[in-house]
């Protein structure tokens, strides 16, 4: 028996999720630094209790 | 116009200095075009540095010894061949042109700093005033300081051929000159491995570093030290693929260089060293690569060695002899020990941290390690998954890359600097960062996928973008006072914290006063002779926490022909068992007669010259002449 063909895009799945988690690091990586750089992560972490 | 004469002749210099060495070596006829140039200033600049320092032991630091040097130096010129540089390739695309447009944007940027006075702190506590009291000199003395005085000194050895013939415009130019340089190689030496567009992202990424910003254009050494690293690592990989003895030796000399220019430099020697010994061959490579390491290396540990007995001054304190008792003692090696480097450690050494070390750094970082305004950027962290991806998908093909015996280099390089126990600040990883961003590019660049390069476009233009931010920044000042047409006087009034205690001391010493103060960004700015009283670094003037009583601090102050101290008035509040020891001698000294007030001096004081709102205000600053006729002691 012949395996079923794939839809149009359902082969491409695992890249595509891939560049997701790509993006989603790009975005949170970026933004985490940025708050670090501008100096803004310090004053947060010590308000929620971090030394 | 001399400025401008001085530095082209002293870069004509490096580079024929540095050819002439590469084809002795052999080794200039393997290059292509850009890269001999760029190779060649790399060798010669450290060759340059070596030069000055025997011109500088023999007492002959003068203009026309100097002149001399510079126009045999770049009689070399002449070896380099032609072309020059590679014939630029038509039908690049646009994303090329934008960046190559905003390259210049930085190199104006750049040009705006080296043409204003200089006013890095460390630039102007003994990067610049250790080669300004040279040249007074005429010779090379020994300064007993530790950390800032007594030690290697390579790099600012190419600083004194620009500040004596060309003055300070000369020298700002030359660090913007020599920062452009470890640009251009690093674009050379992209092109091995990347195309052309990739390479001038890489360069733009790493001319935009925070830390590059911060030093390349002042006299800090990391930004030059790359240059060093750059062309050992490219040496002793061809080395270890078989290529001929003559690169081991290249290698050596080149980490010599590093190893000349400042102590870690020990660091990347073993690196580079322990790198060569994979592979068939080992002991001969090993062999010529330590024969050049010592050549180029060593000459400013044996400088220390003649002076003070101690090579690595004063770290070997305690177990080799002193020439001198008065050099170091017992208590400032405590407290050094206690204060700067438990200071300047904040993570734990163990393999644990070694991993979390970058981590930490770029975005929990500790002000000890200053990884935000002078760090490495963003870029690296936010490749993280691009370059494991490129590393999934080719690792069959890692061992045989040529690209693995630098990956083990950095490796080694950096485990070495964690273990080591030195400080850990992230820009002193600097001269090892464009190695990591080449090996970090390489591993992405087979990403071309959509799904992968348009993310990876994102990391770009978030980096970029950021950087050049900072660097609009940083650039502020320079442009306000290009922009103003101010005078030299206004620019370091607004960007040297306390320069109106300078401008009073000039205006009012002879050359036959010596004033002794604590203020280091001051030192190069005062004109007249000067001794930095610092608290940890030297004993030559006793300011430890256990130095008590008027008279000893008196008999050095005199022994050190000390006339005059400034210290900066710190109220009511500073007194106390926590006073300073330098307040609390002076204090003694005034309450013995053997010292009195001659002048109050206000000035503006500011914690930051980028972010001008840290903490500025007006300090005042007590001038107390030493009175040695109204002194009981003698």
């Amino acid at each position: 028996m012949r395996p079923p063909i794939p839809r149009t895009g359902e082969m491409d799945a695992t890249p595509k999720i891939f560049g997701l988690v790509l993006w989603l690091w790009v975005v949170v990586a970026s933004a985490a630094y940025l708050y670090q750089f501008l100096g803004l992560l310090g004053p947060i972490a010590r308000l929620l209790g971090v030394p | 116009m001399i400025a401008a004469a001085v530095v082209a002749l002293e870069l004509a210099c490096c580079v024929g200095l540095g050819a002439a060495l590469l084809r002795c070596l052999g080794i200039l006829a393997d290059l292509k075009p850009g890269e001999r140039a760029c190779w060649s200033f790399a060798a010669g600049f450290g060759v340059l540095g070596w030069i000055i320092f025997v011109v500088g032991a023999l007492g002959l630091l003068e203009g026309t010894v100097l002149v001399t040097v510079l126009i045999v130096g770049a009689s070399g010129v002449f070896l380099l061949g032609r072309p020059l540089v590679a014939p630029l390739e038509v039908g690049r695309d646009a994303v090329f042109w934008s960046l190559a447009a905003l390259l210049f944007v930085v190199a104006a940027f750049d040009l705006l700093e080296g043409l204003a006075p200089p006013a890095d702190a460390d630039s102007l506590a003994y990067h610049f005033a250790l080669p300004k009291q040279f040249i007074a000199a005429g010779r090379l003395e020994f300064v007993p300081r530790a950390v800032d005085g007594a030690v290697p000194l390579l790099v600012q050895m190419t600083y004194t051929p620009a500040l004596s013939l060309g003055g300070e415009r000369a020298l700002t130019l030359w660090t913007m000159v020599s920062g452009w340089a470890v640009g251009a190689l690093f674009y050379t030496v992209c092109r091995r491995h990347l195309s052309a567009t990739w390479s001038l992202a890489a360069t733009l990424v790493l001319l935009t570093t925070p830390a590059v910003l911060y030093g390349a254009g002042t006299g800090q050494v990391e930004t030059r030290m790359a240059m060093f690293v750059l062309v050992a690592a490219l040496a002793a990989a061809t080395a270890l693929r078989g290529g001929p003895l003559r690169y081991a030796l290249l290698a050596g000399v080149m980490a010599g260089f590093y190893m000349g220019s400042k102590y870690l430099g020990g660091v990347v020697v073993l690196a580079s060293g322990l790198t060569l010994l994979a592979g068939r061959g080992w002991l001969r490579r090993a062999a010529i690569f330590s024969a050049g390491a010592l050549l180029a290396g060593t000459q400013w540990y044996g400088w220390n060695w003649y002076h003070s007995g101690d090579p690595v001054f004063p770290l070997l304190f305690g177990w080799v002899d002193y020439t001198s008792p008065g050099y170091w003692d017992q208590s400032h090696a405590d407290f050094l020990r206690d204060v700067f480097f438990g200071r300047e450690t904040v993570v734990s050494r163990n393999p644990l941290w070694l991993l979390l070390y970058p981590f930490w750094a770029t975005l929990m970082g500790d002000p000890v390690m200053e990884s935000g305004r002078t760090g490495l950027g963003p870029f690296v962290l936010l490749m993280v998954p691009f370059v494991m991806a490129g590393l999934w998908t080719r690792r069959d093909q890692l061992r045989s890359s040529t690209l693995a015996p630098i990956v083990l280099l950095v490796a080694l390089h950096y485990a070495l600097w964690f273990f080591t126990g030195s400080s850990q600040r992230v820009r002193h990883l600097l001269p090892l960062y464009p190695l990591l961003l080449l090996c970090v590019m390489a591993a992405a660049a087979m990403r071309d996928r959509a799904t992968f390069s348009r993310p990876m476009a994102a990391v770009f233009a978030i980096s970029i973008a950021l950087q050049l931010a900072g660097h609009a920044v940083f650039t502020a000042a320079y442009a306000r006072h290009w922009l103003a047409g101010d005078s030299r006087e206004t620019f370091l009034e607004r960007n040297v914290t306390g320069y109106g205690l300078a401008k009073w001391l000039n205006a009012n010493l002879k050359a036959t006063d010596r004033v002794a103060l604590g203020d280091r960004q001051l030192l190069y700015l005062i004109d007249v002779p000067v001794f930095f009283a610092h608290p940890v670094n030297q004993a030559l003037l006793d300011l430890s926490p256990s130095a008590s009583g008027p008279e000893r601090f008196y008999a050095q102050v005199r022994r050190l022909g000390i006339t005059h101290l400034a210290l900066r008035r710190r109220g009511d509040a500073a007194a106390g068992p926590d006073e300073p020891t330098f307040e609390r001698l002076i204090g003694s000294l005034r309450q013995s007669g053997c010292a009195e007030p001659v002048e109050k001096v206000d000035a503006r004081v500011f914690a930051s010259r980028t972010l001008r709102g840290l903490a500025a205000g007006v300090a005042s600053f007590d001038i107390l002449t030493v009175t040695p006729q109204r002194c009981p002691f003698r």
